[in-house]
């Protein structure tokens, strides 16, 4: 799961009101937790088109909880001007699009509902009582 | 396997050793790949060569996305099947995926993609494959949740293989009363066996660039003002107004409204249910005329 999926994953359980942002936390059964690189293609376009639709402190949540390989966001939203820069933009390219959450668990903040995250892939699917 | 929806639920008919077949099959790769280039085409991207953010529901092993990776554009992609989808990560097929069930509804947030493809996947939807499914429900929570994840004015293309003219309406018919605009594309409809049923549609109206108002402060527009773009009066200040602003005003104006419940408040309510393809009863003499004192 890429950081710009994890930005528009929300927790879809019924009765839930407000379940995003999803914390990222690593499994509650073994406590694995897994981040990798994997290389994507760069384009500064996209990066300037999908901006606006991005929560930014969710995107600065997610990146903390991943620790040292999502560093290099600052705390605003960043400006036009950071967004022609090539060296900002190939951070937050990493960041966004390449870095990976292997393993672990995206938590509703207001249910605690755990969903697991494995071999790369979130499992969102409900249970019948949740839909 | 002609119609593998047939055979039982997609987690089981697409077990390891199905998938594996599914995506090797030279057959499929190359059907897949025709049916993902019709529907980005009728998807009707605007032409600027830009990267866009695409949804791909029913992704499986990443076929299709691969296309829409091929095409440039970046994807994000859902399937029901773990071992389609890891699969798919093993591929790189480029995108980035998850596992939930299309009739739960989709967990994105609103305003999040710039459009949706499908291949081969809504006429799952009609299935029963648990007691609690109900296929009219299960469209509902489809086709609402992706008209809300959908940025407005973007188009969704789903190919699917309706199992009979009943069917297709149901699903057509559904989508429009989550609020789409658009109908059922088929291509060679002389055809038996290349029959492909496109259905495309449109998710409310496009989304229009709204001049600033003169001596508006010309401060950058966020992400919550794109929504309202759409819905934003050139000439009022530049911004519009807010929804919820916009709501309050309406509601005051219907207090103006007389109480009373005419013949013209009656049609207009049913013009109103018409509109979005409910059955409603036909006009008459008769309609909302009071009964006479009798007792």
């Amino acid at each position: 799961m890429k950081l710009l999926t994890h930005n528009m994953l929300q927790c879809h359980v019924k009765g839930v009101r407000n379940g995003y942002p999803l914390r990222i936390e690593a499994q509650q059964d073994g406590g694995r937790f897994e981040v990798e690189v994997r290389e994507a293609e760069f384009s500064a376009d996209f990066l300037r088109h999908i901006l606006p639709r991005l929560d930014w402190a969710a995107l600065l949540e997610a990146a903390k909880a991943l620790g040292e390989v999502a560093v290099g966001l600052p705390d605003a939203p960043p400006t036009d001007a950071m967004m022609h820069d090539d060296a900002f933009l190939q951070t937050f390219h990493r960041i966004l699009l390449e870095v990976t959450v292997v393993e672990g668990e995206l938590v509703c903040p207001e249910s605690e509902r755990r969903f697991a995250v494995k071999n790369a892939v979130p499992n969102m699917l409900l249970h019948e009582d949740e839909v | 396997m002609s119609r593998p929806e047939l055979y039982g639920p997609a987690t089981v008919v697409y077990n390891k050793e199905a998938a594996a077949k599914y995506t090797d099959a030279s057959r499929n790769v190359e059907i897949q790949a025709k049916l993902t280039a019709r529907a980005i085409e009728l998807l009707a991207l605007p032409k600027d060569g830009k990267r866009k953010f695409l949804l791909d529901v029913g992704c499986g092993s990443g076929l299709s996305g691969e296309h829409i990776t091929e095409a440039g554009h970046t994807w994000v992609g859902t399937d029901i099947s773990e071992d389609m989808l890891n699969i798919c990560e093993e591929r790189e097929s480029g995108g980035s995926v998850c596992r939930s069930d299309m009739g739960d509804g989709l967990p994105f947030r609103s305003n999040s993609f710039d459009g949706c493809v499908s291949i081969s996947a809504v006429q799952w939807l009609c299935n029963a494959d648990r007691s609690c499914d109900v296929p009219k429900l299960r469209l509902k929570r489809f086709f609402t949740s992706l008209y809300r994840c959908l940025v407005r004015g973007s188009r969704a293309v789903l190919q699917f293989y309706p199992h009979s003219p009943e069917q297709a309406e149901l699903i057509t018919t559904s989508a429009m009363k989550a609020g789409f605009s658009g109908g059922l594309v088929v291509d060679y409809p002389n055809s038996t066996k290349a029959k492909k049923y496109y259905l495309v549609l449109m998710a409310g109206a496009p989304c229009m660039e709204v001049p600033l108002g003169e001596g508006a402060a010309g401060e950058a527009m966020g992400a919550d003002d794109v929504y309202q773009q759409g819905y934003g009066q050139a000439g009022m200040g530049g911004k519009g107004l807010s929804l919820g602003k916009r709501a309050r005003q309406l509601q005051k104006g219907r207090r103006n409204e007389p109480e009373v419940k005419g013949k013209a408040w009656v049609n207009k309510n049913k013009e109103k249910r018409r509109a979005r393809g409910l059955e409603v009863k036909r006009d008459s003499k008769y309609t909302a005329r009071k009964r006479k004192a009798r007792f």
